[in-house]
C-alpha cells in the first residue's frame, strides 16, 4: 500500500453556515485544499490515517 | 480479379467472426477492429497539463500517468525521436531509484469489460545504453474495493522483454479468466534493476480487450484532453490578471468565486495551487490585492453521478473587500504570473 505523507491537516468551513467543508492538508511538504468528499482518493487517505490513529484533524479557526 | 462474396466468417470454435451486412457494412464479433479498443487514456503522452515532472513531486506526469512507490525519479515530454506516428513520449529517468516503475488507474466502469478475458498490453518502448538487456514488463492489479486503489492486488504479469537502444513494441497476453477487475485497475509498467541515471522512452501504451495487440488507436489531442479533464484540470495565466474565477465578496475579508469545469470531473476535487498566497490576487472595484493565504475548497456541485460541474472556492485577502461586491481571482501581473497556475485533482 502507498502511503502519502501527511504533515498537517485542519478543517475549513463554509462562512454561510460554519459547517466543515474541505481539509486544508500538507501532504508530501505541499498545501492542498481536500473535499470533503468519499470519493475523493486524498479525502479519503486522510481519513485512512485519521482511524489509524496516525493523524488529527485540528478544528477550524472560528 | 477474384471476389469472394460471404455473409460470414467463423472464427475455429465455430462461433460468428465476422458478419457481412447486405448494404457493405462489416461487424466484427470481437470489437477488436473498431474504435475505442484502448482502455488507456493518453496512452501517446500527449497531454502534460502538470508540465515536467522532478524527484521532489512525486506523483502525476504526463496526464494519468503516476509513478508508484518510487520517489527517485524525473519525467519529461519527449517529442522527438519517437516511433513513426507518434509525436509525444515520456523520458523516465532514474535519479536515485534502482527500478522505474508506474502506472494508470483505470476507473471500475471502465475496466469492468475485462472481466474474466484474456487482455492485451502494448507499448513502444527503449532504453539508454545502461539499461540494455534489463528487462521490462507490464502487470494489471485490481483494486481493493470500488475505484479506491489503497490496496492493490496484482492479478496478472506480462511477458518480460529485453530493452535496448532502438524502438520495439512490448505486447503481452493477460489472462483474467476468473477474474474480477470490475473494481477498477493499476495498469502498471516497470523495469527490473537498473542504475543510476538509466532513462527509459516510452509511447503507445494501449490495454485492450482480447488475446491480439492491434495497431495503436490514435485519438486526437482534443479527444484526449477532454478524457484528461475528468481526473486533473489545471489553468494557466497567459497575461496579466488573467482570471481564474468569478464571484463575490462575503465580508470584508472572504470572497466567494466558482470554477465551471470544462468536464465533469470524477469528484469533487482537490485544489492545485502553486502553494504561494501571493501568487493569486482578488479584485475589488479598480484595485487588486493579493491573497493572504491559498484558496480553499467550499462546495462542489454534482451531477447524480457525483460528477463535480462546477466548485465554489474561498479566497481570503484581510480587510480589502465590499460586501457584495462582484469580484475575480486572477494571477499576477507584470510578468510575475509565469508558471503560476490554478489546478484541481480528482484522480484515483
Amino acid at each position: 500500500m502507498e502511503q502519502r505523507n501527511i504533515t498537517s491537516a485542519q478543517y475549513a468551513t463554509d462562512p454561510l453556515d460554519g459547517s466543515n467543508v474541505s481539509i486544508t492538508a500538507i501532504i508530501d511538504g505541499k498545501q492542498w485544499s481536500v473535499p470533503l468528499d468519499p470519493a475523493n482518493t486524498t479525502y479519503a487517505e486522510i481519513m485512512r490515517q485519521v482511524e489509524a490513529g496516525e493523524l488529527i484533524i485540528q478544528e477550524a479557526e472560528s | 480479379m477474384s471476389e469472394i462474396q460471404v455473409g460470414q466468417i467463423n472464427s475455429t470454435d465455430g462461433s460468428t467472426a465476422i458478419t457481412t451486412g447486405a448494404d457493405g457494412y462489416v461487424s466484427f464479433a470481437k470489437t477488436q477492429i473498431g474504435g475505442r479498443r484502448n482502455l488507456i487514456i493518453n496512452g501517446a503522452m500527449q497531454v502534460w497539463q502538470r508540465g515536467d515532472f522532478s524527484v521532489s513531486d512525486r506523483g502525476y506526469f504526463a496526464d494519468r500517468w503516476k509513478d508508484y512507490f518510487n520517489p527517485g525519479t524525473s519525467a519529461s515530454q519527449l517529442t522527438s525521436g519517437l516511433p513513426d506516428g507518434f509525436s509525444s513520449g515520456v523520458s523516465y529517468e532514474s535519479d536515485t531509484a534502482t527500478v522505474l516503475r508506474f502506472e494508470q488507474r483505470i476507473e471500475g466502469d471502465t475496466s469492468t469489460i475485462l472481466n474474466n478475458k484474456q487482455a492485451t498490453f502494448s507499448f513502444y518502448v527503449k532504453g539508454s545504453t545502461s539499461l540494455d538487456g534489463v528487462t521490462v514488463n507490464a502487470t494489471l492489479g485490481v483494486a481493493s474495493t470500488k475505484d479506491d486503489f489503497s490496496t492493490v492486488t496484482v492479478v496478472a504479469n506480462g511477458s518480460f522483454m529485453a530493452l535496448s537502444e532502438s524502438w520495439q513494441r512490448y505486447e503481452a497476453t493477460l489472462d483474467l479468466t476468473g477474474v474480477d477487475v470490475s473494481n477498477g485497475l493499476s495498469a502498471r509498467i516497470a523495469t527490473g534493476n537498473c542504475t543510476v541515471g538509466s532513462i527509459l522512452y516510452i509511447t503507445g501504451v494501449q490495454l485492450e480487450v482480447g488475446s491480439v495487440a492491434t495497431p495503436f488507436e490514435h485519438r486526437s489531442y482534443g479527444e484526449e484532453l477532454a478524457a484528461c479533464f475528468r481526473y486533473y484540470f489545471r489553468m494557466h495565466p497567459t497575461g496579466n490578471y488573467t482570471r481564474y474565477a468569478d464571484g463575490y465578496w462575503t465580508n470584508a475579508n472572504n470572497a466567494s468565486v466558482n470554477v465551471y469545469f470544462p468536464v465533469p470531473m470524477r469528484a469533487n476535487p482537490e485544489i492545485d495551487t502553486t502553494g504561494v498566497a501571493n501568487d493569486y490576487i482578488i479584485i475589488n472595484g479598480g484595485s487588486v490585492y493579493n491573497l493572504t493565504s491559498l484558496p480553499t475548497f467550499n462546495r462542489g456541485t454534482q451531477t447524480a453521478d457525483g460528477s463535480c460541474i462546477f466548485a465554489n472556492i474561498l479566497a481570503t485577502s484581510t480587510s480589502n473587500g465590499t460586501a457584495g461586491n462582484a469580484t475575480q481571482l486572477a494571477s499576477l501581473a507584470g510578468g510575475n504570473w509565469v508558471g503560476d497556475f490554478l489546478g484541481f485533482q480528482a484522480e484515483l
